[in-house]
Order: C-alpha cells, then sequence, then structure tokens
C-alpha cells in the first residue's frame, strides 16, 4: 500500500526523527503528506503551480514547527492540511475572478477513449468544483476525494461534525445541480 | 411512473453519477513531482541544518530557564542580597545607638555644673 495511504504509520514520531536529523523520516513524510496536499491545492485553485507553492510552503511550515510539535495534538497531516486550507483560501482572496483552467493532471493507462472520457469527467468535476462556495469545495474535496473522515475534516476547517455534514450535503446537491445538464456529454450512456 | 418514483430515481441517478465522477476525479491523481519533492526535502534540510540544531543546542538551557528554576533562583539571589546588606552593608551597627561622645561630655558637665548649683551631689538625692 502507498505511504501515502497508510494510517497506521505514527506521523508525529516521524516528525520527532525529522528533528533528530532523521531523513528517511523526512522522506516518508514528504511521500505520506504532500501529494494530497497537492491534489488538495491544485483542486482548491485549479493551477498546479501554485498547488505547488502552497504544498511547499505548507510542508515547510510542518518542519519549522517540528521542534516544538505537542504529542497528543492533532496528526501532522490534519495540521498540514488546515495550513494548506489557509494558504488556498488567502490565494483565492487574492485573486479577483475565479480562474477556471485547470491543471491537466497525469493519468494511469487505460485504453485512448476510456482514459479521454475520464480525463473529461475529472475536468467536468473540477469545473463544478470551482462554482461551488469556499467552504463547500473545501468539504466535498476533502471529503470525497481525499477520502477524510468528517472529524478529520472538521479539524481541519474547525468547525463541527455537524456542520461538515451539512457543507458536504450541500455542496453535493449545488454538484448534482450544476453538472444535470452535462450527463449526456459525460458519457454516462455510453458506459450503462 | 408516478412523480415521487421519477423524483427518487432522478436523485439516485444523480447520486450515481456524481459517485462515478468522484471515482474518476480520484483515479486522476497529479503526482509530487520530483523537483517538488526535492525542494520540499531541501526545506527540511534548511530546517534542520540551521534552526533545528540551533534550538537543539539551547534546548536544555531553555527548557531550564523556563521550568521552576527560575523563580527558584530568584528567591536564591534575593535572599543572598538581603543577607549581604544585614550583615555588611548595615548602615548604622548597633553600637552606634549608644549616644555620641559631645552628648556624653555634655551631660558630664551638666552634672558638674547644675548639680552642685542646687546642691545636690547626688540627683538621687533630689526628692522628686
Amino acid at each position: 500500500m502507498p505511504l501515502e495511504q497508510r494510517s497506521d504509520v505514527d506521523q508525529a514520531a516521524l516528525l520527532g526523527r525529522v528533528v533528530a536529523g532523521d531523513r528517511r523520516a523526512a522522506e516518508a513524510l514528504t511521500d505520506m503528506i504532500a501529494p494530497r496536499i497537492l491534489r488538495f491545492a491544485a483542486r482548491m485553485l485549479g493551477d498546479l503551480t501554485e498547488a505547488e507553492d502552497v504544498t511547499q510552503e505548507a510542508m515547510l511550515r510542518l518542519w519549522r514547527m517540528a521542534p516544538d510539535w505537542q504529542d497528543g495534538a492533532a496528526q501532522p497531516s490534519t495540521w498540514v492540511f488546515r495550513v494548506a486550507t489557509n494558504l488556498c483560501t488567502d490565494r483565492l482572496r487574492r485573486r479577483k475572478p475565479m480562474v477556471n483552467e485547470l491543471p491537466d493532471l497525469p493519468d494511469t493507462a487505460q485504453s485512448q477513449h476510456a482514459q479521454m472520457m475520464q480525463a473529461a469527467r475529472a475536468k467536468a468535476l473540477e469545473n463544478a468544483l470551482a462554482h461551488l462556495p469556499e467552504r463547500q469545495r473545501q468539504a466535498v474535496i476533502l471529503r470525497h476525494l481525499e477520502g477524510l473522515t468528517n472529524p478529520e475534516i472538521a479539524a481541519i476547517m474547525m468547525l463541527g461534525v455537524e456542520a461538515v455534514e451539512s457543507l458536504t450535503a450541500r455542496g453535493k446537491r449545488n454538484l448534482s445541480a450544476i453538472l444535470a445538464g452535462e450527463r449526456d456529454a459525460l458519457g454516462y450512456d455510453d458506459d450503462q | 411512473m408516478h412523480w415521487g418514483m421519477m423524483m427518487t430515481s432522478d436523485k439516485n441517478d444523480m447520486s450515481d453519477q456524481l459517485s462515478q465522477l468522484f471515482d474518476d476525479a480520484r483515479a486522476c491523481k497529479p503526482g509530487l513531482s520530483p523537483h517538488l519533492r526535492a525542494r520540499i526535502l531541501a526545506d527540511a534540510d534548511a530546517c534542520n541544518a540551521g534552526l533545528a540544531p540551533q534550538r537543539q543546542r539551547f534546548a536544555p538551557w531553555r527548557n531550564w530557564f523556563s521550568g521552576w528554576a527560575v523563580p527558584g533562583l530568584a528567591g536564591g539571589a534575593m535572599v543572598a542580597v538581603a543577607g549581604f546588606w544585614i550583615g555588611v552593608a548595615m548602615p548604622m551597627p548597633v553600637v552606634a545607638l549608644d549616644a555620641p561622645d559631645w552628648m556624653q561630655n555634655a551631660l558630664g558637665y551638666m552634672d558638674l555644673i547644675a548639680l552642685q548649683l542646687i546642691g545636690v551631689d547626688d540627683p538621687l538625692l533630689m526628692e522628686f
């Protein structure tokens, strides 16, 4: 199982080893956390270069925080997600109009048609996500694309679990409404 | 078809469609480029080389000062200063509380002159 999907690894212990100068621990934490932050930031910002900057900045703050890390606090990945969320919010507020230019995401090997269809669907979803209010977008991305639990999202967004559930439900309803007209274009009839 | 059933069916369709969209989007994962990974790890190295060792070097002192040691030390220092002041730098020795010489001389003259004027040698015989 890829390191980033493992939840049994004690991230706080790894962070302690980073402080002690263990480079392999830094590599492990980077592989575990940074790809998820990059995906989240890319979906929030719709720009891969900006998402990379946010990822690097959020990880840098983790390294700086490491010597003062308190045991028993949130998981480092939750903390980094929170930092990344704030960084994305700052960047979105600095922008005037919402940028809909979305990153071309590398894909896994498949038949060309299926690959194109999958990319089109992914892009349609990204476009629809871009039209959601910011908090709903955060909640939907964290819940349905990053697979975090509601309590984890609540910790990241500094909300109650019920508020997260409500945001996610409203986000999904809005997404459905936005995507309702694109059903044929997304080729669902071909699949079924 | 009953309207309510149609609504439910549409709702389920949309939910399925959305779930499939989420699945497709999850499959399109931007990976961490080697360049970005190197940048992040370089930051970690820089923090460890600069900030962290410096913090580690001062960490025992910092921990020591941030605990009970400072109030303890401050109390000890205050007691030492107070002891020094009382023991060595007392502004007026106890001996100085006795009457100075000129005052004692003055009293001596008073005995000599006044008592003779009154005609009494011994003040205790004045019978006040």
